[in-house]
């Protein structure tokens, strides 16, 4: 019982967009998919829900093959992000007929919620997709999620352009529709310090591959910025994983990563903290090189 | 139930610390039922497994106790095994940082004592 | 598949009305330029015009049908197959519908064009297949590669003009002379027609479908 994929790889015009990846994503998880722009988030999630082919690798749902399988299909959605343009085909299609349309062809749609859900987002269903703004899409791709009641849901983006409540109250509706099914989410998101908290694991895609994948809150617990003069932060962290190294004047600050056993020494004179999951992101993705202390 | 969660610690610590906080301070009372997990999730935006986690803790420690198929309850003498699990604490947690500044800043030890002694408890 | 049927059922539904406006738009105009209203008339004449926008419909239909249903029906969990399958299902229908009307509102109105029109269902179905699997996979280039498809257009219908104009200048035939000749041309029927409508049929599906395969679903 999971979602699986194996060795996927995908090229577009010869660029290698996804390099190698497998995943084990299990079923009664929420997890975090984050990463930069054009780190292969879309189109990780739109070949794990056979919406685009892998160029090789193969995904499965519960043991079932993906691809041109609808049984396997039937436990998945992918709510993509709807990026309506004037140029998009899916411009002039009213809000209530796509609904419509989601409900004809997710097995599980429920009705009562979507009703709920429209009322609550206060959204006009004779509205065409092309007219509403970036968070009346956003409602609209979170509404198709949760009324499909998949069990392996997926979302991308679903809180960009939702203003700070509206945010909130996706986060409360996830956990409770969490709580009441057990469903899997899978979330990508820029946002992440607000979503650090709701994900029970996280993976942090970078330029293609899968750079970690790790219970949220262990990973917040091995992480240290480690601050203080420059001498002292190389004494205290010598010999750990060190990321994303800042310096001014005589004043130093560095992210570790430890690996089990490991701790920043005690003695020096050296401030030691723990670090958000967003800060933790930027060590390990951000445009400093990597070097070992 | 209603402080805010800070970065500075895992949040399955201050889950399992705001509860035994509302016991020393009598909002939960012994014998009485605490929020489910799925309820502190909600409340605080966070993973329900976060929550568990905290809440486990505490089950570990015999502060709570779990009743079959309705849900966590506080543990009879759970207030005085929180007061004397923060008082050996306290040493540590307070005393060696206060300690620590005080030398950083060159203050005497007499200097400190005297300092203690000059506020009221 | 069920859930895909009652999908395309619906949509082929809505297609439909598209023909009933182009129908009535044509019945609207014929009414008006006719001398003296004449209802036996132009109920005869009516099935021809719903077979011109049948055609008609079923020509462009495909372009917005892969435009806006295919990748949004793949986004919510349909396999490609099913979806070929439902597209060519709702060409059907509205072709079967539109020939199946009209035969009936011949077999109802009696008249010299009702017996023409009936003697010639056969090659009219070859004819709508035909022009609909052309459009298909005219739309289906035009999808994939815009400028191949615009070249193409401005090619087909820069000769379809030139060699209107040269026959019209030229010969000097008048309409009802070329209609006739169409007519006796269809009741001949003859076999290489009906190979050319299961040909273009067969290439726009194996065209469409391999396209198909490779879709990557952008919103």
């Amino acid at each position: 019982m999971s979602l699986t994929c194996e060795h996927i790889t995908k090229v577009y015009g010869g660029r290698e967009v996804l390099k190698d990846v497998s995943l084990t994503l299990e079923p009664g998880k929420i997890y975090g998919l984050i990463g930069r722009n054009g780190a292969g988030k879309t189109t990780l999630l739109s070949i794990l829900t056979a919406q685009n082919p892998a160029t090789r690798g193969t995904v499965a749902v519960d043991g079932e093959p993906v691809w041109e399988n609808r049984k396997a299909l039937e436990r998945l959605c992918f709510s993509r992000e709807l990026n309506v343009g004037a140029e998009s085909g899916i411009a002039a299609i009213k809000v209530k007929e796509y609904l419509r349309i989601a409900a004809t062809y997710y097995a599980g749609w429920d009705k009562e919620m979507e009703k709920r859900l429209v009322a609550l987002f206060e959204l006009d269903g004779k509205k065409k997709l092309g007219k509403l703004s970036k968070g009346m899409l956003s409602m609209v791709t979170i509404i198709v999620a949760m009324c499909s009641k998949a069990p392996y849901t997926l979302l991308d983006e679903p809180v960009a352009g939702l203003d700070v409540v509206a945010r909130e109250q996706f986060y409360k509706l996830l956990l409770e529709e969490y709580a009441a099914t057990g469903r899997t989410f899978v979330i990508s998101t820029h946002i992440i310090e607000e979503a650090a908290d709701v994900l029970e694991e996280v993976i942090i895609l970078h330029e293609g591959r899968v750079l970690l994948m790790e219970d949220t809150q262990a990973l917040l617990e091995r992480v240290r910025y480690v601050s203080g003069k420059a001498e002292e932060v190389d004494a205290a962290v010598a010999g750990l994983e060190v990321h994303h190294p800042e310096t001014l004047g005589r004043s130093k600050g560095v992210t570790v990563f430890l690996k089990p056993g490991q701790q920043v020494e005690e003695s020096r004179d050296v401030s030691v903290q723990l670090v958000n999951l967003q800060k933790a992101f930027v060590a390990l993705c951000g445009e400093e090189e990597r070097h070992e202390a | 139930m209603n402080e805010q969660l800070t970065e500075q610690k895992s949040i399955y610590l201050q889950i399992s610390e705001m509860i035994e906080t509302d016991i020393l301070r009598g909002i939960l009372l012994e014998e009485e039922q605490v929020p489910s997990t799925n309820e502190l999730a909600k409340l605080y935006t966070i993973n329900p497994a976060t929550a568990a986690k905290g809440i486990n803790l505490l089950v570990d420690e015999g502060i709570l106790y779990k009743r079959r198929g309705i849900g966590m309850f506080v543990s009879p003498g759970a207030r005085g095994k929180i007061l004397e699990k923060r008082r050996a604490a306290f040493a540590r947690d307070h005393i060696a940082p206060l300690l620590a500044e005080a030398k950083s800043l060159g203050i005497t030890r007499e200097e400190l004592l005297d300092m203690i002694r000059e506020r009221e408890l | 598949m069920k859930r895909n049927l009652r999908f395309w059922v619906r949509y082929t539904w809505e297609g439909m009305q598209m023909v009933l406006i182009v129908l009535a738009i044509f019945l609207v105009l014929s009414a008006v330029g006719a001398s003296r209203l004449e209802l036996t008339a132009l109920a005869a004449a009516a099935p021809a015009y719903l077979l011109l926008a049948a055609g008609l419909t079923t020509i462009m239909l495909n372009y917005g049908t892969q435009v806006v249903y295919i990748p949004l029906l793949i986004s919510m969990g349909e396999t490609r197959r099913n979806l070929f399958l439902g597209y060519h299902f709702y060409r059907a229908l509205i072709i079967a519908a539109a020939v199946g009307l009209s035969a009936l509102v011949w077999a109802l109105v009696p008249g010299e064009i009702s017996r023409l029109g009936l003697s010639n269902i056969p090659a009219i179905l070859a004819l709508l297949v035909t022009s609909a699997s052309l459009g298909s996979i005219m739309g289906t280039i035009y999808f994939k590669w815009k400028w191949v498809a615009t070249i193409l257009l401005v090619a087909v219908f820069g000769a379809c003009g030139g060699v209107g104009g040269f026959s019209i200048a030229g010969g000097g035939e008048d309409v009802a002379r070329l209609v006739g000749k169409g007519a006796a041309f269809l009741a001949k029927f003859p076999w290489w027609v009906a190979l050319a409508a299961l040909l273009a049929l067969a290439a726009d599906a194996a065209f469409h479908w391999l396209l198909l395969r490779r879709q990557e679903v952008r919103l």
